[in-house]
């Protein structure tokens, strides 16, 4: 029974969002897909290197905010990798085939990699909101993970939905940035909340490609310029010059 | 009024201190630089030996404390690690 009951939610949730990806395919040249795959990887890179730092930090001063730093990036690296894994099958046209053919076995990995990175996407923004929120006690924290998590598995059932979770957790990040840059005056922490609002457009012009496919275009483009402020960020920590 | 410096700000005031005399200094600099009571420097120092981030070396008599190559190390991380809190806000 338990394995019934994952494939039918496979069928029905899954199967909508990788045949409307699929349909978006047809959209735009093939070669396109291969460059969001590559912002993706970009993405990869760039949230595993903040996530070391965060670690780095976390292991020499204890502090929970570098605790939660080091997982929300973390986190966001896995959903980018998990995205990468999944558009390049789907470019390779390994979705298509398993999705007309219904290959159950490798429908699971694939059904658990997307899980991967909706939750994980989510998971990161809240981890993200923990740390400039300033929570200091872990098991309310957790209890919102754990709702978080709830949503996640709900959401698998709709695309929209999942974006706009994400889009209101950003929404407060990008607040709480702004605020710490109007605090401090600092150009890093204005490309930092510049760079969480470009995530959360990002998310939120999902509305609008459901309409506009061009959308998918718009959205990708605002990711990429996001990723190269925390990457310009970032070349700065670690560009620094030694004294 | 100043905050209140963590027990790692203390080290990498220290630690800092160290590096910034060639990274070999006298007793007295440290506890007129690293602006702390006698009893507790003696404590930061002693951790710090134990932890292998400075040595205790005597010449002639005297006292001397100098920077190891992980008390170097550390004090690049502390700025990185400071100037990522920066950069992100946190």
């Amino acid at each position: 029974m338990g394995i019934n009951f994952i494939y039918s939610w496979i069928e029905l949730s899954s199967m909508a969002d990788i045949n409307f990806t699929l349909l978006l395919a047809k959209q735009f040249p093939n070669w396109f897909y291969w460059v969001v795959a590559g912002i993706q990887l970009l993405g990869v890179v760039v949230s595993f290197a903040i996530s070391y730092l965060g670690f780095k930090a976390y292991r020499i001063i204890k502090e929970a905010k570098y605790k939660y730093f080091f997982y929300g990036f973390l986190l966001l690296g896995l959903s980018f990798l998990a995205n990468v894994i999944l558009n390049v099958s789907i470019r390779l046209g390994y979705a298509k085939y398993f999705v007309e053919k219904k290959y159950e076995l490798f429908m699971l990995p694939m059904f658990g990699i997307y899980y991967v990175f909706l939750i994980g996407v989510m998971l990161a923004y809240v981890s993200l909101a923990a740390v400039y929120s300033e929570v200091k006690k872990s098991n309310k924290l957790w209890l919102f993970y754990f709702w978080t998590f709830i949503v996640g598995v709900y959401t698998f059932r709709d695309k929209l939905m999942f974006n706009m979770f994400s889009a209101i957790l950003l929404s407060f990040i990008v607040m709480y940035t702004y605020d710490k840059y109007l605090e401090g005056k600092n150009k890093n922490r204005l490309l930092t909340c510049l760079a969480f609002f470009c995530m959360f457009l990002f998310h939120l012009f999902v509305l609008l490609e459901t309409f506009m496919p061009i959308f998918f275009i718009i959205r990708n483009s605002i990711l990429l310029i996001g990723l190269i402020l925390l990457l310009t960020t970032l070349s700065k920590i670690y560009g620094r010059k030694k004294k | 009024m100043a905050e209140r410096r963590s027990k790692h700000e203390i080290i990498f005031d220290i630690l800092n201190l160290i590096s910034s005399k060639s990274g070999r200094v006298k007793p007295t600099h440290i506890l007129y630089g690293g602006n702390l009571s006698h009893d507790r420097l003696k404590k930061y120092l002693d951790e710090l030996i134990t932890g292998g981030f400075i040595q205790k070396q005597e010449e002639k008599g005297k006292i001397y404390y100098i920077l190891t190559d992980k008390g170097y190390k550390f004090i690049e991380e502390f700025k990185k690690i400071e100037e990522m809190t920066q950069a992100f806000g946190i």
